[in-house]
Parts: structure tokens; C-alpha cells; sequence
């Protein structure tokens, strides 16, 4: 078996847009998703670092 | 195992390239044991189900299982059961079965799988689990090793022996958790209860093999499904708080350099959110379970690189508080986004910090801390987007 080696976010985040029937573009899930890190996240790094982009 | 002669010429057998050809027995049977590779073919394709849907349930389970040490183990065990499933999915290709998941295969497995879930207590899944279905794995590896021939099968041979031994040094390490967490009568009792009630409704959807006469109905847990866990869970030697902790100046060593290796500790975190998503992305191609098993693995190994670092520093992970909040909040968003987070965002992020302590860790001399970051960075250029453009900068 090969192992993989691929980004494996870019993989199947769009696979699993697909699989969810997901209507947001994978640009704006992908906001959605820093949106939600910087709101929620408890480790203050993580916040810090997501914010920034 | 018997000799057999094969009803054709080893040259034949070449020149088909669709093996259902040389299954069609009714035009030229072989001598000795007609329909015996379309017999195999069914088992694997059971079998790799069978590893493929233990594995997610594995990970369904995963957050919810208290023992530190299991939680790791747990980890580990999904990870090799999507190897094995992958080897005989191999095996499959080379016996020309491309697409192993036909609907009766998975319409068989996946109700069976449904209901294992339904177990109450952690220890309770895991007596199923191991010592129902991992068992009935371990059986079927060492009755195919028997029975199949010892000269035609070989590939599948090899594979089988080594699923065979990886299954029961599992069911071993699952009765040493058992008689370390099951220590009342009561849980005594749930555990044997529980195993047998596995095998029945193993038995009930026709066997791992999937050969055996299916009933119509399974028999019914007589309880809800817990899952999926919002919360994880921890055992009791941890002290757990809700807000992780302030990252220390860079240049305070000590507190830096312990602040670090706690906070991959609290990797733990990723592999639950991980496992979580392994269970719920039911339907999705085979290949990203294999993707994600490893990944969750990845973050296990993570965690406990942590541990390990953490004790050299002088210090136990018990001293100091996880948090969990982390996977509780993803818990209410949806698999896509909780692995569009992590993989997107937080894994991404954290390159940044990762290469600044690195080159830290060299200039100060703590090379095992330097090395460790390393090894961390290596599996991380993985997991992400732009890791392997940003992961080459690090010297
Ligand atoms: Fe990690
Ligand atoms: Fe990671």
C-alpha cells in the first residue's frame, strides 16, 4: 500500500463539502472555519495565531 | 492444509486478466475445490470491512474511553486495523476486486457495527469490541490460514499471518486493560455480558467472513447510542480546567520549554476530535479513513512525545491540568468543519510557533527538544495545506 503523502486538508475538506452537501464554497467554509478557532478556541496560541492571518 | 492440483495450466491462469472468468466453474471446473477463490474473495472482502468499520467505531469511542493509557493504546489499534484492512484491500486488487465495498458486504458490517456502539461504559465497548469482534477477526485469519492452499494463496497467506498476530496481541492487551478497569463483580459481570451479546450479533449478521446464514433480524441492545461523545474524557488522576494557558516569554527557558511539551500533551485533543470525525463521516471513500486513522494516530504519538518530555523536565502530566474545552466546542460544529479546523487553521497556524522554537531549542543546545519538534514538524507537513512548502524552510 502506498503510503500518502498528500496535504490531507486539501484532500477532504472538499470531499467532505461534498459528502455533506456543504452549500458554502470551500474558500468560505475555510473562513467559517478560522472564524470559529479565533470565537471558541481555549488554547491562547491557537487564537492568537489564527487571528493573525 | 492438502495439496491440490489446479484444473488448468499455470499458463491459463496468466492470460486471464478478469478473474470472475476463471470463476465460472459451470464451463471448466477445477479438480479440487471448485468456487475456492470466489470463497476467499467473499471472506476478504468481509474481513477488510470488518477492520475498516471496527476502526471507526474505535474512534466513535475513542474520546469517551477515561484510562490515559487505552486512550493511547486505542489510538494505535484503529491506526493498524485501517493497515490490515489496506493489505487486503492490496490483495483484493491483485485478485481483480477493485471495488471491495459492494452494498451487501457493507449492509451486512454496518448494522452489526451500530449496535456494538451501543454500549454504555468504555470498558463495556472495549469487552465487544476486543473480545467479540476482534476475537471472530483472529479466528477467521487463523481458519483461512488453514484452510486455504499453501502454494496458490501465498500473498493472502502473508497478510493473514501478520493480521492474525497483530489481532491477538489486541485481544490480549484489551483482557490486561479489562482486569486493570473491570474489578468489581458488577463490571465482571457487564464485561461477560457484553462480549457475549457481541458474538451473538456477530453470528446473527452472518459472521465476519460474512458466509455464515444471516438472521433477519439482529438481536436489539436494549440501549440507546451514546454517540457521538460531546465531551472527552478523562481519568481520574487528572486535574482538568476549561482555559488552556498563557504561552511564557521565549526567552524564559524552563517555562517555555515546559509550557511547549504540555501544551502537545493536550494533543490528545486533535486525536478525539479526529477519531470523532473517523466515526461520524459515515459513506465517505475508504481512503479517508485510512487518511484520518493515521492522522489520529499522528496526534496520539504527539501527546505522548509530550508526556515523555514533560517527565524528563521533572515534572508528571498528572501535576499539571489538561483542558478539554477544545474538543467539547468543535463537538458543535460539523465533521467537515471540526477537520477543516484542524487541518486549515490550527495545524497550519502552528507551523509559525513550531519553526521559532526550533531554532530556539538549537541555539539554546536542548537538542532532544529540538529533535523532538522536528520529528513533530515532519508528521505535521502531512497533515496540511502548505506544510511540506513551510516545513522546508526549517535548518
Ligand atoms: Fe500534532
Ligand atoms: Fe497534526
Amino acid at each position: 500500500m502506498k503510503p500518502c503523502t498528500s496535504a490531507w486538508g486539501q484532500k477532504w475538506v472538499p470531499e467532505l463539502i461534498k459528502h455533506q452537501d456543504e452549500p458554502m464554497s470551500l474558500e468560505e467554509v475555510i473562513e467559517d472555519c478560522r472564524k470559529a478557532v479565533i470565537e471558541n478556541s481555549l488554547a491562547l496560541a491557537q487564537r492568537a495565531y489564527a487571528d493573525k492571518h | 492444509m492438502g495439496e491440490r492440483i489446479p484444473g488448468r495450466s499455470v499458463e491459463s491462469v496468466i492470460e486471464q486478466t478478469d478473474l470472475s472468468l476463471l470463476l465460472d466453474t459451470s464451463t471448466e471446473p477445477m479438480n479440487a475445490t471448485p468456487n475456492d477463490s470466489k470463497k476467499r474473495i467473499e471472506q476478504l472482502k468481509h474481513l477488510q470491512a470488518w477492520e475498516t468499520q471496527t476502526a471507526r467505531l474505535l474512534g466513535g469511542w475513542q474520546p469517551a474511553v477515561r484510562l490515559w493509557e487505552a486512550k493511547h493504546a486505542i489510538g494505535l489499534h484503529l491506526w493498524r486495523d485501517l493497515q490490515t484492512a489496506g493489505e487486503l484491500r492490496t490483495r483484493l486488487w491483485e485478485l481483480r476486486v477493485s471495488r471491495p465495498d459492494g452494498s451487501a458486504v457493507v449492509e451486512s458490517v454496518l448494522p452489526a457495527i451500530k449496535i456494538l456502539a451501543c454500549a454504555q461504559q468504555d470498558f463495556e465497548f472495549i469487552a465487544g469490541l476486543y473480545l467479540g469482534a476482534k476475537k471472530a477477526l483472529a479466528e477467521a485469519y487463523r481458519a483461512y490460514l488453514e484452510e486455504t492452499h499453501a502454494t496458490w494463496d501465498v500473498p493472502s497467506i502473508d497478510i493473514l499471518r501478520r493480521a492474525a498476530v497483530i489481532k491477538e496481541t489486541k485481544i490480549e492487551w484489551a483482557e490486561a486493560y479489562l482486569a486493570q478497569v473491570a474489578t468489581s463483580d458488577e463490571r465482571r459481570h457487564i464485561v461477560e455480558r457484553w462480549a457475549n451479546y457481541a458474538v451473538e450479533v456477530i453470528t446473527a449478521a452472518g459472521g465476519v467472513c460474512g458466509e455464515d446464514e444471516r438472521s433477519a433480524e439482529l438481536p436489539p441492545p436494549g440501549y440507546g447510542c451514546l454517540l457521538p461523545f460531546g465531551e472527552c474524557k478523562r481519568d481520574d488522576r487528572f486535574k482538568v480546567q476549561l482555559q488552556g494557558y498563557d504561552r511564557p516569554p521565549i526567552d524564559d527557558d524552563e517555562a517555555h520549554t515546559l509550557w511547549q511539551f504540555v501544551s502537545y500533551t493536550i494533543e490528545m485533543q486533535a486525536a478525539e476530535t479526529l477519531a470523532s470525525v473517523l466515526w461520524e463521516g459515515e459513506g465517505m471513500d475508504w481512503e479517508f479513513y485510512y487518511d484520518v486513522a493515521r492522522h489520529c494516530y499522528d496526534e496520539c504519538r504527539h501527546s505522548k512525545m509530550g508526556e515523555e518530555r514533560v517527565r524528563e523536565l521533572g515534572h508528571e502530566i498528572f501535576e499539571i491540568p489538561q483542558f478539554t474545552g477544545n474538543y467539547a466546542w468543535r463537538q458543535l460544529y460539523d465533521p467537515m468543519r471540526r477537520y477543516g479546523m484542524l487541518t486549515y487553521i490550527i495545524e497550519q497556524d502552528s507551523f509559525a510557533l513550531k519553526h521559532e522554537t526550533y531554532k530556539n531549542y538549537v541555539k539554546i543546545g536542548d537538542t532532544t527538544s529540538a529533535e523532538a519538534i522536528m520529528y513533530d514538524i515532519i508528521d505535521e507537513t502531512m497533515h496540511v495545506r502548505l506544510g511540506a512548502e513551510m516545513g522546508a524552510g526549517i535548518d
